[in-house]
């Protein structure tokens, strides 16, 4: 398998991402978009991949390809060993005390619902408890309803303070020995807002509640360590992290693994099938049913390599201060936009919903026009209505930022957001009416 | 700057919706809705007395702006038509707006419509600029069903009062 480039890894802890060469391993970043340069800010929906990632699953299919933990000849040893390669490579990308604690899934929804139908179906009773945020995705959200209807228990939520952070305090009223699964989100897709997820842990330890944490926007985007996140189960998605589509993966303790039934049934997840019974598999083949997305979970190997080179510490570093430059940019440019989410770029990750003038235009012309300028930007709920709702409106626009945008792209952004408000000047102009 | 979407007629109609709200004493309402996007339309409908023609005709909600002048725009188009004319209506905005050539013969002069033939281009505002004429469809079918079932002016034996 090809040895990764450390592109952009100069290693010094200190020396910002160079960002620059970065781009030049995206392919993508050279589209022209409607006689603009592309400039992708829809990052929270999926990730651009680097010519590496491409690369790895190329060289799978010329050079590796065959049917994982099978066949004992030698493309099926190469193939299971390039496989379980991006396992080890995971697991220690997100702390995992063992390797078979991961297990590879589709994405971070099937994740979510392995642990709701193999660990939340079985241990929740009538009169149970589950906590969840107002800030849920709807895949963090719509498993634990269909839980909580099927086993009688009662779901509950915690809200979003008016600063759009974590509620700690109203999440510790909320706590009582009843409360059986804690659920939330590391970062939440649309205000960006980094959740407490160590001391959400800690209480819910207390009360003896399992945590599963909904990572798909934590993972790519700063580093992770799921012993001192102190939680039980973690999901992600591969494509929001500079892996193709169709791999996710979820983490979760030996102990709770080995005591769940398993989630999809058939062959490899077995140890011996007989005519009327079967046994299973030990972790983490139990919960692999199939042949698994071999080839994608290979080239999710070399996107958590590349990361692993640029590392997480500087990832990080350089979306707050790409998120700062944001909020600055736009607060200053466009005092009538609604940005959502906390003001701290230390307090969220580089995710940016707003409105125009309090959804005087909508979100959807935003992203049309925008389009327009070659600027990618999602519109919409972002899969979170409810959450919509309690931010008083029904849809908003959402900039995402990842390792390769720039504070260029920013101002290409401003000036976007500008165009918008040239074309509905007449629309923005009218004095402010109540209940539009 | 002209913007091929966006054109002016657009604006106005977003700026100055005609007929938003909801009728008195509807016959039907139809709710159009585009999960992807957020856009939720409720339309209501009133028929006249002999059910034949549309009295009137509101819309409610939020949407883009393609979304609301499109519904705006129906409810001016389609009021006082009779059934079949406001289905002319239908139909021809749907070939409008989907770029279909097939219009049929005899439909409706699109006037203020017209504005929304850029949509052709972009096919991901198709479902905004449908969504109250898609709902005025089905309201239509629901005010006609309702207005079957009341029954004839009474030439039957009255009832019997019960005690």
């Amino acid at each position: 398998m090809a040895v990764i480039d450390a592109v952009g890894a100069t290693r010094h802890p200190e020396a910002p991402l160079d960002v620059a060469s970065i781009r030049r391993d995206f392919p993508i970043l050279n589209e022209t978009i409607n006689g603009h340069p592309l400039v992708y800010l829809d990052n929270a929906a999926t990730s651009q991949k680097p010519r590496q990632v491409i690369q790895a699953l190329v060289d799978y299919y010329e050079h590796t390809n065959a049917n994982v933990h099978r066949s004992g000849h030698t493309l099926g040893v190469r193939a299971s060993e390039a496989y379980e390669r991006s396992r080890t490579l995971l697991a220690a990308f997100i702390g995992a005390a063992e390797s078979a604690e991961v297990v590879f899934t589709r994405n971070t929804t099937e994740a979510l619902n392995l642990v709701a139908y193999a660990w939340a179906g079985r241990h929740l009773k009538a009169g149970d408890e589950i906590l969840v945020t107002q800030m849920e995705h709807h895949s963090n959200l719509v498993p634990w309803q269909q839980v909580a209807e099927a086993n009688g228990a009662k779901l509950r939520f915690v809200p979003i303070t008016p600063t759009h952070r974590f509620d700690l305090a109203a999440y510790a009223g909320l706590l009582n020995p009843r409360v059986k699964l804690v659920a939330l989100p590391q970062v939440s897709n649309m205000l960006g807002t980094i959740a407490p997820v160590a001391e959400v842990s800690r209480l819910a330890h207390e009360v003896g509640a399992v945590v599963v944490v909904d990572g798909a926007q934590g993972a790519p985007h700063m580093p992770v360590d799921v012993q001192a996140l102190g939680c039980d189960f973690y999901a992600l998605s591969s494509h929001k992290m500079l892996g193709p589509t169709g791999v996710g993966a979820l983490w979760g303790r030996r102990a709770l693994l080995d005591a769940m039934p398993p989630f999809l049934t058939g062959g490899s997840m077995i140890g011996e099938v007989q005519w009327t019974h079967s046994t299973w598999a030990p972790l983490p083949q139990k919960f692999e049913a199939g042949t698994p997305n071999i080839a994608d979970v290979v080239a999710f190997g070399a996107a958590i390599e590349y990361l692993d080179a640029l590392g997480m510490d500087r990832v990080r570093a350089h979306e707050v201060e790409l998120t700062r430059y944001a909020l600055e940019t736009l607060r200053r440019d466009h005092p009538e936009l609604t940005l959502y989410g906390p003001n701290d770029p230390t307090a969220r990750a580089g995710v940016i919903s707003f409105n125009l003038k309090n959804g005087a235009v909508h979100p959807h012309d935003i992203a049309q026009l925008l389009d327009e300028e070659g600027i990618a930007v999602r519109a919409g709920h972002h899969c979170a209505r409810p959450l919509h709702g309690v931010l008083n409106t029904t849809a908003s626009a959402r900039a995402s930022f990842y390792v390769y945008n720039t504070p260029e792209e920013v101002d290409a952004l401003s000036h976007g957001i500008g165009v918008v408000k040239r074309v509905f000047k007449r629309v923005l102009d009218r004095p402010a009416e109540s209940g539009a | 700057m002209t913007n091929p979407l966006y054109h002016d007629i657009i604006l106005e109609h977003y700026e100055f919706p005609r007929n938003k709200g909801t009728c008195t004493c509807p016959d039907a309402t139809s709710r159009g809705a585009n999960a992807m996007c957020g856009d939720d339309l409720l339309v209501s409908l009133r028929l006249d007395g002999a059910a034949g023609h549309v009295e009137e005709v509101c819309w409610d909600g939020h949407a883009c702006a393609i979304g609301e002048a499109s519904a705006s725009m129906m409810t001016e188009a389609v009021s006082g038509q009779d059934r079949a004319g406001a289905r002319r209506w239908v139909h021809a905005v749907r070939d409008l707006v989907t770029g279909r050539q097939d219009t049929p013969a005899g439909g409706p002069e699109l006037g203020d419509l017209e504005s929304l033939e850029g949509i052709r281009q972009y096919p991901v505002r198709i479902k905004c600029a449908l969504l109250a004429w898609e709902a005025l469809d089905e309201a239509l079918t629901l005010a006609e069903r309702a207005r079957a079932t009341v029954p004839a002016p009474a030439t039957e034996p009255a009832l019997e009062s019960r005690g």
